[in-house]
């Protein structure tokens, strides 16, 4: 227990139900959990093996400061990993009174290649693509935050979606990122391995996984 | 120029529905061979110097690249390293994410330059001015650095937004604009009608016959000789792909190509290095004859200077510096210092002509060496063939794809570059004529002998130059202006590296 409320305390977990699911996480992790402090990206191996509890807590220094604790990073898209991640967000920000950023990262990559006609048009599709993405993916999302009471804001970013949305968990300086698992399978999730998966291994934020 | 090939293409479809297909393909030569040779004597009006024939136009480029150089102070050795950077992205503001990034641009441009010229034009070179051509080819490639620092900063200053959105920019809009801005708005104009003429012409021979041909050609010796006085099925196909992509709109094919070409090249090379490698006991002598035949070169007509020659030429066909071209594929990129994407661009000669050109030539180069005469009567893309088929058997099948694919990938950038020469003319209502006309070119190309192609197509493109380079006079202070003031901000600071 003393574990769990350096938790509480140390990085930013807010309820009873958080410290709870981690001490779920089992024999050898919670000897981990004990001494939290030794955990880093590379012992995911030791977590793999409870899909539904993956909080990285490979802590940066930085991580107790005031603002850390009433503010989430949630992962949105249109899938329905990313409905469940929301809906658990908002029960969370509710529990902890906690603000919730809401973002949503557009594939893009500054080395892929296109035609020259295509290049021509880019400014403009950046800009219908941000519009949609606002209208069509983010707007139902706010409202839906907003009818439970929950305090938001909201980004768009074009990028690669793991590294987008950890560099903006760091710029907001938020508590932890809370993310949908994806449907992803087959070979290039062998290869390449899933947005959560990676997010999990480069966040400098706790990352918070809804299945 | 585009009036009579007209007149050819009707009689190539007038002979489509005759039962004769065999003699298509003789016929169609036979009609645009004198065609080729009247245009060329007219735009490579040679003077003789010193025993040797100088095209007027090559001098012209090579004038214009050697100032620039001068010029701008040596930018294409002072601004690699700045180029590197930027293209890398240090100097991307994070919050323009989603926007054509200075990679993007460049990897656009150089796609289209990266063609047939790499692989048939450098064989091509080699025949005609000796080995010692390649060195000239280098030293033409890294003066064009300069050359294009100056288009393409020029091109994004002086771009153009459309009613929809997308931007369009280019050496007619600099000519118009640029010139206008001090006190020659009719020069401009002038300027800018002639280049747009030009460049819509030009496009059908560069960027699309000589493609064509060289892609049937090398398709024609991997089978053997089985496409024989077939050219005009290969062309029908090519074009057909071609209509998907540029009229179709098909942009899943585009999109494929985009992503294989770079990889194409990267193949290319490493293969190329692999046969250099294995020809390694004839490196030194193959390095040796391209240093001593480029001041005394053996039974090249007109000596050094006839080996200078056709290494200019080839590398300017090759890299296009000078040409204007590039300037309109550049000028998408998304940035708020025009004078950066003449930064990058000046890679853009680098990676074609010092970098692919030389390595072309020492596949070629050390195969003489160890074998003289090897490619028989062959030039062009059936040369390079033969050299790499020497060491490697299959690779000639290898690289009939890599022809296919960068003629194909040159035929987009280039129907692009056309059509912006095309709309700045007659608009945007009248794209799908011009379209209509570059794929029946493309067809044309392929039933067509290499000879009569380079012609024209050298030709076309070298008379563009010459309203480019005169525009770049008049307008290098101005690059010359945002260089030193963009050069003076990152010094003080006021513009400065993101941290990644």
């Amino acid at each position: 227990m003393r574990a769990l409320s350096a938790l509480r305390q140390n990085y930013g977990f807010c309820n009873q139900n958080e410290c709870r699911e981690l001490s779920a996480v089992g024999q050898r992790c919670k000897q981990k959990v004990r001494d939290f402090g030794l955990i880093s990206p590379l012992d995911w191996s030791d977590t793999k093996n409870y899909p539904n509890v993956l909080i990285a807590l490979w802590g940066r220094k930085t991580l107790a400061g005031p603002n850390m604790l009433n503010k989430y990073l949630v992962a949105v898209e249109g899938s329905e990993g990313s409905q469940r991640a929301l809906a658990h967000a908002i029960e969370r920000a509710k529990a902890s009174n906690a603000e919730l950023i809401l973002a949503h990262v557009i594939d893009w990559s500054p080395y892929s290649f296109h035609t020259p006609e295509e290049l021509s048009a880019r400014h403009k599709r950046r800009e219908e693509e941000l519009t949609r993405a606002r209208d069509v993916v983010l707007a139902p999302i706010m409202k839906r935050v907003e009818e439970a009471g929950v305090q938001s804001s909201s980004e768009v970013r074009h990028g690669k979606a793991a590294e987008t949305l950890a560099e903006m968990a760091i710029e907001h300086d938020v508590a932890q990122i809370i993310a949908g698992r994806s449907g992803e399978s087959g070979m290039s999730t062998m290869l390449f391995g899933t947005t959560p998966s990676k997010l999990v291994q480069i966040s400098s934020v706790p990352v918070l996984i809804v299945p | 120029m585009a009036y009579r090939h007209l007149i050819a293409c009707s009689v190539l479809f007038a002979a489509l529905a005759s039962p004769a297909f065999a003699g298509i393909d003789d016929t169609i030569n036979s009609i645009t061979a004198p065609i080729a040779a009247l245009v060329g004597q007219i735009v490579f009006f040679k003077i003789p110097v010193f025993g040797a024939q100088l095209p007027l136009v090559v001098l012209w480029l090579v004038v214009g690249a050697v100032f620039f150089t001068f010029y701008m102070g040596f930018v294409s050795l002072r601004g690699f390293k700045h180029a590197i950077e930027l293209v890398r992205g240090d100097y991307s503001n994070p919050n323009d994410a989603g926007e054509v990034s200075h990679f993007q641009a460049l990897a656009t441009a150089v796609s289209g330059t990266v063609g047939i010229g790499n692989i048939g034009g450098v064989a091509v070179a080699v025949t005609v001015g000796g080995p010692g051509a390649t060195f000239w080819m280098i030293l033409a490639g890294f003066l064009g650095m300069s050359t294009k620092f100056v288009e393409c900063t020029l091109g994004v200053k002086y771009r153009q937004q459309n009613p929809d959105g997308s931007v369009s920019g280019g050496p007619m809009y600099f000519m118009r604009d640029g010139l206008a801005a001090q006190g020659r708005a009719g020069l401009g104009r002038f300027m800018g009608t002639f280049y747009a003429i030009g460049i819509f012409v030009g496009a059908l021979g560069i960027g699309n016959m000589f493609q064509s041909n060289q892609a049937y050609v090398q398709l024609n010796t991997v089978a053997g000789g089985a496409l024989d006085g077939f050219g005009w099925l290969v062309g029908l196909i090519l074009a057909g792909v071609v209509f998907a992509v540029i009229i179709g709109g098909i942009k899943s094919i585009a999109a494929v190509t985009e992503k294989v070409v770079p990889f194409m090249a990267v193949l290319y090379c490493v293969f190329a290095i692999i046969v250099i490698l294995m020809n390694g006991a004839y490196i030194p002598a193959a390095i040796g004859n391209i240093f001593s035949g480029a001041l005394t070169p053996e039974g090249v007509a007109g000596g050094a200077l006839g080996a200078l020659i056709i290494g200019f030429q080839r590398a300017v066909f090759s890299n296009e510096a000078g040409i204007g071209s590039a300037s309109i594929a550049h000028s998408a990129v998304r940035t708020n210092e025009p004078v950066t994407e003449g930064y990058v661009s000046l890679l853009e000669p680098f990676i074609d002509t010092i970098v692919i050109c030389t390595i072309t030539a020492l596949v070629i180069g050390t195969t003489q060496v160890a074998a003289p005469g090897f490619a028989g009567d062959a030039t062009g893309v059936a040369m390079t063939s033969a050299a790499f088929e020497r060491q490697i058997s299959w690779f000639p099948y290898v690289l009939a794809i890599a022809a296919l694919l960068f003629a194909f990938s040159t035929m987009i950038s280039w129907s692009y570059y056309g059509l912006k020469g095309w709309t700045y003319l007659f608009g945007e209502s009248t794209q799908t004529l011009y379209k209509v006309i570059f794929c029946a070119f493309v067809a044309l190309g392929c039933m067509v002998q290499l000879g009569p192609i380079l012609d024209i197509s050298d030709a076309l493109v070298f008379l563009i130059c010459v309203p480019n380079i005169l525009a770049l006079y008049f307008l290098a202070p101005v690059v010359k202006r945002e260089m030193n003031s963009y050069l003076d901000r990152i010094k003080s600071g006021e513009i400065k590296k993101y941290s990644h």
